[in-house]
């Protein structure tokens, strides 16, 4: 056995411990949260979380997503999924979108005031949302979108971050390409779709995985946004389950790691399925 | 009838010299020319300027009777070839190739028929499924000749297909490329800097140097004759030698500052002797070998002799010339005839 082999079969089981530690820090809250969504609320105040999964688990769950509660007693944990995935998906959509179509003129068009167009749009990376959130709320007051998905997603789908990925990923799009595309009779429209938005693939999809898990995760603007609980998400859900002391009952805290557990599901099925396009489109993509 | 021709023109990058300067030349149908220069001579702006991929500052070109330089790129029948290729890395070989036909609302079966005429050509129809990663540089290149092939144009425009290939393509491409352009008669222009390129495989080449024309002529007009002392010294390998006219034993024409004459033009049997000088270096090449001399005031020349001349460093280097052999050149290095 040579120097090497000996020396990584040596540290190959410190590694692994050290990755198996990693692991087990992030998925265990997680599994208890999921373990204890099987018990009786009564039974968690008085014993807490708990390591092994109760006996209730498939009760819980079927009762969280059918059940209809809330403040008007109509909304299920099946509608605020449908919510979050409405507003998850439209808000990276729109998002990919815009910033695309932004940054294709300000890369490929000459206009006035093209750079400084785009830092204003830079800039605004230093103002998040909470910060615009009174004067937005009272722009989607005034156009009657409040409790509507257009309200919901269309005010946050400007992205100064996505569009500069874009225009980054633009610039290194060799120029020949476009001049090949000129000569072959594509005019800026058909060399936007058929040649630019292709081989953006990775990056749109790599943006699609971030701005989907934003979009889902979304918690201040559903909130101000939505009076109407056809209209809750299921993140702003959870806060509402835990908070429902009403009838001087104590909080379904059951319901409550239910719900947080539906809640990661979808994020984490849009990061399994688009990474494996995202590294195929590393390994294929030569520009 | 493809006949391409520019006049008089010229480019001026904002704020900059001019990158070509009034250049006139007449690409006749179904030749072949070659825009032959060092590295930022112009010959490329000339090139994307008949592509319309850049606007002339003055001038005008003409194609097939027809002005030119006022039609839209994508609307020149003339069809280019990138020196990267530029081929759409997200297409297969045959959606590269379909793609101008395409736009152009070409039927699909018309398409088909003959993106794979042009691959049968191009000896590309086992490719035609594949993306350009998966094509090797040489296959590469033969996809990009296709794209402008499909098109039928009638100008296909070169610039530096081959300068990323390796040498032993390279040479295979550029007598496959002479081929294909003789059986479809296509009015070509082909940029390149390497001369055994423009030598071999033009009809007539045009050597440029600072954004203008210095010569167009045949390769041999232009190897025999050259009208500068740039063109004489950017044709021919090993260089041309450049020597004072005090050194010759005869009488020259009237004006000439510097006298040229090739390495292989210099012989032990020349009728008119150089001064004797000595032996500096010997580049041995096999078949061939090229002696570095030293003439008396230092000078240096370069001669060419076959590779079993026996030579050593330190020789002496005694070499005549044939009269019809010089090349003379006034103070503006323009040729003076004898």
């Amino acid at each position: 056995m040579n120097g090497f082999a000996y020396w990584w079969h040596r540290t190959q089981p410190v590694d692994h411990a050290i990755l198996i530690i990693g692991v087990l820090f992030l998925a265990l809250p997680i599994w208890m949260i999921f373990a204890s969504s099987g018990y009786p609320p009564e039974y968690l105040i008085q014993n807490g979380v708990q390591f092994w999964p109760g006996d209730q688990l498939i009760q819980t769950y079927d009762s969280v997503l059918h059940d209809r509660r809330g403040f008007t007693q109509q909304i299920t944990a099946t509608r605020m999924l449908m919510n979050s995935f409405i507003l998850g998906i439209g808000f990276a959509v729109g998002k990919i979108v815009v910033s695309m179509m932004a940054a294709y003129a300000i890369v490929y068009f000459r206009f006035p005031l093209a750079s400084l167009l785009f830092w204003l749009i830079f800039s605004t990376l230093l103002l998040p949302l909470e910060v615009r959130i009174i004067p937005s709320y009272k722009v989607v007051a005034d156009l009657g979108l409040l409790n509507s998905y257009t309200g919901l997603i269309v005010p946050l789908i400007a992205s100064a971050t996505g569009t500069f990925f874009f225009r980054q990923f633009f610039r290194s799009v060799p120029e020949e390409i476009l001049e090949a595309a000129r000569l072959d009779g594509a005019g800026p429209w058909k060399f936007f779709i058929d040649i630019l938005v292709p081989i953006s693939k990775t990056m749109i999809a790599a943006l699609f995985i971030i701005m989907f898990v934003v979009g889902w995760n979304q918690y201040l603007w559903p909130l101000l946004m939505t009076t109407n609980d056809d209209y809750v998400t299921i993140v702003y859900g959870i806060k509402s389950v835990m908070q429902n002391i009403d009838e001087s009952r104590i909080p379904e805290y059951n319901r409550g790691f239910a719900l947080a557990i539906l809640a990661l599901l979808p994020p984490i099925g849009v990061v399994l399925i688009f990474q494996k396009m995202f590294i195929k489109g590393l390994l294929e993509s030569d520009k | 009838m493809a006949r391409l021709e520019l006049t008089n023109i010229s480019k001026v990058f904002a704020g900059q010299t001019r990158a070509v300067d009034r250049v006139s030349l007449t690409v006749e149908d179904g030749e072949f020319v070659a825009l032959l220069g060092p590295s930022g001579c112009g010959k490329s702006t000339l090139l994307r300027m008949i592509a319309g991929l850049e606007t002339l500052t003055e001038g005008q070109v003409d194609l097939a009777g027809m002005r030119l330089d006022t039609v839209p790129p994508s609307k020149r029948d003339v069809a280019m070839v990138f020196q990267n290729y530029a081929l759409y890395p997200h297409m297969t070989a045959f959606g590269n190739m379909a793609y101008a036909l395409k736009n152009r609302g070409v039927t699909r079966d018309a398409i088909r028929v003959r993106v794979e005429q042009a691959a049968q050509l191009l000896q590309l129809t086992e490719l035609l499924d594949r993306k350009p990663s998966q094509l090797s540089g040489g296959q590469r290149q033969r996809v990009a000749m296709g794209r402008a092939l499909v098109r039928e144009p009638q100008v296909f425009l070169f610039d530096e297909p081959l300068s990323n290939l390796d040498a032993a393509l390279r040479g295979q491409m550029r007598v496959e490329i002479r081929q294909l352009q003789r059986t479809l008669r296509i009015t070509s222009v082909f940029v390149t800097h390497d001369q055994i390129e423009a030598m071999t495989m033009a009809d007539r080449l045009a050597v440029m140097n600072q954004g203008r024309l210095e010569q167009f002529g045949t390769p041999l007009e232009i190897y025999h004759r050259p009208a500068t002392q740039f063109v004489a010294s950017f044709i021919g390998s090993p260089p041309m030698n450049f020597l004072s006219p005090s050194l010759l034993p005869i009488p020259l024409p009237e004006g000439t500052v510097t006298v040229g004459i090739r390495p292989e033009h210099l012989t032990a049997e020349g009728a008119h002797r150089l001064p004797a000088g000595h032996c500096l270096l010997i580049e041995e090449l096999g078949s061939e070998a090229i002696v570095h001399g030293q003439l008396p005031d230092n000078q240096m020349i370069l001669v060419r002799v076959a590779g079993d001349h026996r030579r050593v460093i330190g020789d002496s280097v005694d070499v005549g010339f044939d009269v019809h052999h010089l090349h003379c050149f006034d103070a503006q290095g323009l040729r003076v005839e004898q």
